[in-house]
């Protein structure tokens, strides 16, 4: 577990929302990934969690208040099945430019992570992948589709027994 | 396979400096010559109607867009030729006394000088395919194909199983080349031909024989693939039907740095686009992308996330010896090097909007690049002569910029993204939306002329310049 820190908050404010608990950051800013395993030996469940996709505002890798109740939810089934692991996958909008988008995919699956976190999960049952803008919800060139392409979504992964 | 090239040197290069006035032109005086009046069109300088070829060493790569060499000359002589240089050399003695002035004059009036404007050149006697790819390399390389009485230079000659060609300046009335090519496509021969125009003309090497690689997408598939710089032979790098992203050369073009989903994650490999063998370079936890392989071609940049948030790291070019430069929380994306490889110019979202941020290559302090205008900044490009940073600049559209190197004002280019430098520090190849699809477009930044790829179909990004 990473040790004590100050906080190192570079702008976007989201420590603040994670509770009294901020002693899991990291100082350098993130929470480390726990170790590349193999796909394998997991059974992924995309259904489980359709009603728990976050949506964010433009540009942004903040987790707004009002979408932190769906990740309480997917912490607290992740709570009561110890043997699963949940993927949070991060999207973009087709409005940044590509590398971009990866990068800020990443960033808002990582924001997720922290939030799950935060409500207790240990760090090495949740990973991230980013796809940036090139695996939208909603094909469109207009803010209705670009509001449901912003987003991340989480993946229930159940060992194969 | 090389092209071979056999210089025709122009029968005459004493006499060639004297034949300043045009035959056959009135002795006026200068009061007369308006600024704005063209030369009066001369019979061009004779060639010999045949060529005894001459074998000589190749002296052009094949895989590079630079004059190798010295090329070996042939010389010879004719009585015609003799005749019609004593004729020149007397009008310009009968006419120097009066005429020396205004004769100064006629040239100065038609020297092409201005940078922001293409050159005029004329492009005669060529068919098909080859008269395609000459106008079409000219045009991006700073050049505008006119009619011949408003050319400065003339490109002359035929592509009957070979190209050649003659390239006179009207203004100096010399043959600047003549060059007859063979050893390899038509296509090719064309290419090395608009070279070694632009070499003639500018003193700078062209860049008609170089490379690029992009990210193509026909329907939901996307693969990496590697072509001339003008689109055509456009071959694939992978076959994996999986999702592939920033392709980005070493120096060279055989090695090409990208990001592939192959594995599940996004990863970046390192692959020989000659021999197709390919190894994994970073495959850690979460996002591994946007290599940039330095100038020597030592170290490659990229942005992972193993730690927690998207952060540039540096390695050695197999992947080996793995160093952190930034710690950020918020995400760094598209490193890029200078020249001498001692810095880097990264995105960084640290500010709240992303920008432009300069960080020592052996690790220090981001330092933020200033971008006077540009509201959010994303994919840079150092260029390879060191003066200018490209990037896209995102207002309610995509906009290619540059900025001075050491920062300032931005100056807007094009509509489009993504842009990458050609070795002629002078053109930009990026992505610009057309017609529902993305294309691949040639930017000449002096003259802010832009010319679209050569693409049959699907959707063309990400390119990159193989220097």
């Amino acid at each position: 577990m990473p040790g004590v820190g100050p906080n190192d908050l570079l702008g976007d404010g989201s420590l603040g929302e994670l509770g009294p608990d901020r002693t899991l950051l990291n100082p350098d800013g993130g929470i480390e990934l726990p170790a590349r395993e193999d796909d394998s030996n997991y059974n992924f469940d995309r259904e489980a969690f359709r009603d728990q996709t976050v949506y964010f505002d433009f540009d942004s890798s903040t987790v707004r208040p009002g979408e932190r109740a769906k990740i309480k939810s997917v912490a607290s089934y992740l709570q009561s099945d110890p043997t699963t692991k949940v993927r949070v996958e991060g999207h973009c909008d087709e409005r940044g430019t590509s590398e971009y988008n990866r990068a800020l995919g990443e960033r808002r699956a990582l924001s997720i992570r922290e939030h799950l976190v935060g409500e207790g999960i240990a760090p090495d049952r949740v990973n991230t992948i980013s796809y940036g803008e090139d695996r939208p919800a909603v094909l469109g060139n207009d803010p209705a589709a670009w509001d449901k392409n912003r987003r991340g979504e989480f993946v229930l992964m159940r060992p194969k027994t | 396979m090389t092209v071979l090239k056999l210089q025709l040197k122009s029968r005459f290069p004493v006499l060639t400096k004297l034949m300043a006035a045009p035959l056959g032109a009135p002795c006026t005086n200068s009061a007369t010559l308006r600024r704005a009046s063209p030369v009066r069109t001369v019979a061009p300088l004779e060639a010999p109607a045949s060529l005894p070829a001459v074998a000589t060493r190749p002296n052009v790569s094949i895989f590079g867009g630079r004059d190798a060499g010295a090329p070996r000359t042939m010389r010879s002589h004719g009585l015609v030729g003799l005749m019609s240089a004593a004729l020149r050399i007397f009008a310009i003695l009968a006419c120097a006394a009066s005429q020396a002035v205004s004769a100064a004059e006629a040239i100065i009036i038609e020297r092409h000088s201005d940078p922001t404007k293409p050159i005029p050149i004329s492009v005669q006697g060529y068919s098909g395919e080859v008269d395609q790819v000459l106008k079409f390399d000219l045009e991006v390389m700073g050049f505008e194909v006119v009619s011949p009485d408003k050319a400065q230079f003339v490109l002359e000659g035929s592509n009957n199983g070979a190209v050649e060609g003659r390239l006179t300046d009207r203004v100096t009335k010399s043959q600047l080349l003549g060059n007859r090519y063979q050893n390899a496509t038509m296509r090719r021969q064309a290419h090395a031909l608009a070279d070694d125009v632009v070499l003639k003309v500018t003193g700078k090497p062209g860049i008609a024989q170089t490379t690029i690689a992009f990210v193509g997408r026909s329907g939901k598939t996307t693969e990496i693939y590697r072509a001339d710089y003008d689109g055509a032979n456009a071959v694939p790098v992978t076959k994996d039907g999986e999702l592939v992203a920033a392709p980005a050369w070493a120096p060279g073009q055989t090695i090409l740095y990208y990001t592939s989903y192959l594995a599940g994650p996004p990863d970046i490999y390192a692959q020989n686009v000659r021999t197709g063998a390919r190894k994994a370079i970073a495959k850690y936890s979460g996002l591994n992308t946007s290599a940039a392989v330095s100038p020597d071609g030592r170290q490659v940049a990229m942005i992972l996330s193993a730690a927690g948030s998207p952060d540039l790291y540096v390695a050695d070019a197999n992947g080996g010896n793995l160093r952190r430069l930034t710690k950020t929380r918020e995400a760094e994306a598209s490193p890029c090097w200078s020249p001498d490889g001692k810095t880097i110019c990264v995105v960084s979202a640290r500010g709240g909007l992303p920008a432009l941020y300069l960080i020592p290559s052996g690790g220090g302090e981001l330092r933020r690049l200033k971008t006077a205008g540009a509201g959010r900044v994303t994919e840079p490009e150092w260029s390879p002569d060191g003066r200018w940073i490209a990037f896209t600049a995102q207002w309610s559209r995509f906009q290619i910029c540059i900025v001075p190197s050491e920062g300032g004002k931005v100056e807007v280019l094009a509509e489009g993204e993504d842009p990458s430098w050609a070795p002629n520090s002078r053109t930009l190849i990026f992505t610009r939306r057309k017609n529902g699809r993305d294309v691949l477009s040639l930017l000449d930044v002096p003259t802010k002329r832009v010319k679209d790829v050569g693409q049959i179909s699907g959707s063309w990004s990400q390119p990159s310049w193989a220097k």
